[in-house]
């Protein structure tokens, strides 16, 4: 720039790049230990995210597997499920208007059916049939296909692994998803990583609190409902199958064990904002849905399906488009006993 | 094809494990690295390499041509060729839009109607970018400054060298060719370079860009619903976002090509510790800034026709500069905004001897906010909003404005630390000097914010769209 006209003057001394001597083996060396390192703390991670995780969904996963291994003594109804199912059926009113005692086992969304048929499964190696277990899922869980990474987040003990790979769920690629999901969160948790490192004393159990028979306690928050419909709207546009491949296979396992053991399975829709519900889409995957819950049924004299209509509630009364809140929830599991009542099947 | 995505990273090891086993046949790793260039940018969009190819064929055309005659007339015509036809692309692609709209506008404003109307025209990615460079080498042969390439396949190679083909450095021939010419030696040193700023890149480009990016387009989304303090947190975090956006491209860009054994041009030096609006562009964007201050500033005249010439230059080098950035009238804003400030530093009589220690501070933080100040005019979405925006600056706090400022540090104090460090010692690869286990700390250290931090999804880098 010496010598020549100058778009600019008067400029500081400016920094440069100046390189240092380096040998080949220092940048192997180099490689190998920051490799090492980088292993060293996914590990520390895993353990720490196995122990306190900021995700709500993964804390539950853990929390409900582990309360099923605590289970001392057998109960007479399983509640099975994802979130909605979580802060929407609480078993004290079944137990109050239906008799029997039930748990509550709701995990979340993204393990689908599979996790509860995982559930029942161990249930039922562990204590026998119960009497009667009731299934509850959001439109949209449905149609989506299992997601290992959230499914390893629960511990899968032998048993378990055993039913999926006598289910065909257990391809190489699960099996890949399930380590990764387990052992490498760096890759497979970033987003829960990335919280517990930015707050590490907001662990979702501080959070939550689950009560003994699994009830989920949540408040209302009618701004968040609205936004939210789009987001389940979004969820049934993605899938073209109102029952996705590893729900069906799930679905199937427990209608057979439900037909073997004698034990009454009963589905039900998730409560839902009644905005949600005036959208086309979902009265599209409804009707398209309860074609495929009535067909499993016909095929068993144990499976039923509780009410083909979803039940509704206004936005001020849910945590967003399928969440209930504490209070809303007495309301809907009260239909629920009914549904049940009617049916007749459930009550011990 | 996104540098931060896992489709670049497997692209590049293929490459480089077949860029390292032609090593002793240079036109074989030639031809691999034009095809590996063109299968980058074709992963986009195949239809736009046409225009690549069809830009490398007339400028190679024309620069041999130039170097066949001494008619000045006959070298005026070619060169004049070149200009025309690589302006005529990029005007099309770029500015044909904002060209009919904007006279639709005027003439609408003077109570005309017309039926002009916009095409659906989608913009090549980079297209500024490697038009500015084949158009800086014929110029530059029929300046006699350099004989034109003897090889289309290396000729070929400059214009589409895919580490910078999409977001610069703008390369001049003069430099980057010959290192096309002749066989590349790679060595330890510049690996050693080419790692720390690949991972450094990744880091100010994922980590800090991205996750700044969430808290300036909150702001900027909605410059009407924040108080003060928070329009201030949505300018710091454009102004953090976009260096660390560009320059992490940069760096990535230049760290891939080290490992090649290739030297690309530094295109940032340290820009925010600038002390004046001269500096700046000598610290910011050098490659653009040194491409308009040879091929547009100094055959303007450049300072040699007096004040009032020189600040004529100025400002139309820099409105040109902010046009190039792209086809809006804030891009126009913004750099007529730098082309002013230009001139009133040039209009503040120098004291003719080094201005006192003590000044650095409240020149940097002029410098400082008016830098900030053009990010806002460069980022508004609207003549409005940066009226908003600059408007409604101050001190007010909201429910919110802690939640900014804490976002905003926790992913920008690594920028800071790094950039203070380069700046004290005045070399950028001074982290590469740390003894080899802080090193190996550090590098551990960024890897792990790069894989827990950095955003999952694939973000364009900003300047694509330049």
């Amino acid at each position: 720039m010496a010598g020549r006209p100058q778009l600019t003057a008067n400029v500081t001394e400016l920094p440069c790049e100046v390189s240092v001597p380096t040998r080949w083996r220092q940048i192997a060396l180099t490689l190998v230990v920051v490799g090492l390192l980088v292993a060293t703390f996914n590990l520390v991670l895993a353990w720490g995210l196995r122990h306190t995780t900021p995700n709500r969904g993964y804390w539950l996963v853990k929390t409900k597997f582990q309360m099923l291994r605590g289970l001392e003594a057998p109960v007479d109804r399983l509640v099975l499920g994802d979130s909605t199912c979580n802060q929407g059926v609480r078993p004290e009113i079944l137990e109050a208007r239906l008799g029997g005692s039930t748990i509550n086992l709701c995990t979340f969304g993204p393990n689908g059916l599979v996790d509860d048929a995982l559930m029942l499964d161990a249930y039922v190696r562990k204590f026998g049939p119960p009497k009667s277990v009731i299934v509850v899922h959001a439109p949209d869980v449905w149609s989506r296909p299992i997601n290992y990474y959230t499914l390893s987040q629960a511990p899968l003990g032998d048993g378990d692994l055993r039913w999926l790979g006598g289910n065909g769920l257990l391809g190489a690629s699960a099996r890949l998803k399930i380590f990764l999901g387990e052992y490498v969160p760096i890759y497979s948790a970033g987003k829960g990583a990335a919280e517990l490192l930015r707050h590490p004393f907001n662990s979702a159990s501080r959070r939550f609190e689950l009560e003994p028979n699994g009830f989920m306690k949540v408040d209302p928050d009618p701004e968040n409902t609205r936004s939210d419909i789009d987001r389940v709207v979004r969820g049934l546009n993605m899938y073209a199958k109102p029952l996705s491949g590893s729900n069906a296979v799930a679905l199937e396992a427990m209608a057979a064990l439900a037909d073997k053991e004698g034990f009454d399975l009963v589905l039900f829709h998730s409560p839902v904002c009644d905005l949600l519900i005036e959208r086309p889409e979902t009265m599209r995957e409804y009707t398209a849905l309860n074609v495929k819950l009535n067909a499993q049924a016909a095929k068993s004299s144990h499976v039923f399906v509780g009410a083909e209509a979803a039940w509704t509630w206004p936005a001020e009364q849910m945590q967003n488009a399928d969440h209930l809140t504490t209070t809303s929830s007495v309301a809907y599991t009260v239909k629920m006993a009914e549904a049940l009542a009617k049916l007749d099947h459930s009550t011990p | 094809m996104i540098f931060t995505s896992l489709v670049f990273l497997i692209f590049f090891a293929v490459v480089y494990a077949a860029y390292l086993g032609t090593q002793r046949h240079l036109r074989l790793q030639n031809a691999l690295l034009l095809c590996a260039s063109y299968v980058f940018y074709g992963y986009w969009e195949w239809r736009f390499l046409l225009l690549i190819v069809g830009s490398t064929l007339v400028d190679y055309w024309v620069a041999r041509r130039l170097n066949g005659t001494d008619d000045s007339r006959r070298r005026k015509r070619l060169v004049a060729l070149s200009v025309v036809v690589n302006l005529t692309v990029l005007g099309f692609f770029k500015y044909f839009n904002f060209f009919i709209s904007s006279t639709k506008t005027a003439l609408e404003l003077a109570g005309w109607t017309s039926d002009l109307s916009t095409l659906d025209i989608i913009l090549p990615v980079g297209i500024s970018f490697y038009t500015f460079q084949t158009m800086s080498y014929t110029i530059d042969v029929y300046r006699r400054r350099m004989k034109p390439a003897n090889s289309l396949l290396e000729f070929a190679v400059f214009v589409a060298f895919f580490p910078q083909l999409v977001a610069g450095p703008i390369e001049r021939a003069q430099t980057f060719l010959p290192q096309i010419q002749k066989p590349r030696t790679i060595t330890a040193e510049g690996v050693n370079a080419g790692l720390f700023l690949i991972l450094w890149g990744f880091f100010k480009k994922a980590v800090i860009a991205d996750n700044v990016a969430v808290v300036a387009n909150t702001i900027f989304d909605d410059v009407g619903g924040y108080e003060g303090l928070d329009l201030l947190a949505g300018v710091l975090a454009f102004t953090i976002q976009i260096y660390g956006d560009f320059s992490g491209y940069s760096d990535i860009a230049r760290g891939l090509a080290k490992l090649m054994g290739f030297e690309l041009m530094l295109n940032f030096k340290l820009p925010y510790f600038a002390l004046s609006p001269a500096e700046f562009w000598q610290r910011w964007h050098i490659s653009l800034s040194s491409w308009l201050r040879d091929y547009l500033y100094i055959p303007l005249g450049g300072n040699r026709g007096g004040t009032v010439l020189t600040y004529r230059n100025l400002c139309l080098t820099m409105l040109l500069g902010g046009l190039w950035h792209g086809a809006a009238w804030h891009f126009v804003l913004w750099g007529a905004f730098h082309g002013t400030i230009l001139v009133v530093y040039r209009l503040v009589p120098s004291p003719g001897r080094p201005l006192p220690g003590w000044t650095v501070v409240p020149r940097w933080a002029v410098m400082f906010g008016l830098t900030m100040v053009g990010w806002v005019i460069f980022r508004a979405a609207s003549l409005q909003d940066i009226g908003t925006l600059l408007g409604g600056l101050g001190l007010q706090s909201s429910s919110v404005t802690a939640g900014l400022y804490a976002d905003l540090l926790f992913f920008s104090w690594p920028l800071i630390v790094m950039q203070v460090f380069q700046h004290k010692t005045r070399n950028l690869l001074c982290v590469t000097r740390l003894p080899q286990p802080v090193l190996w700390v550090l590098y551990g250290l960024m890897l792990l914010w790069l894989l827990v931090f950095g955003m999952s999804h694939n973000t364009e880098f900003i300047y694509f769209q330049f």
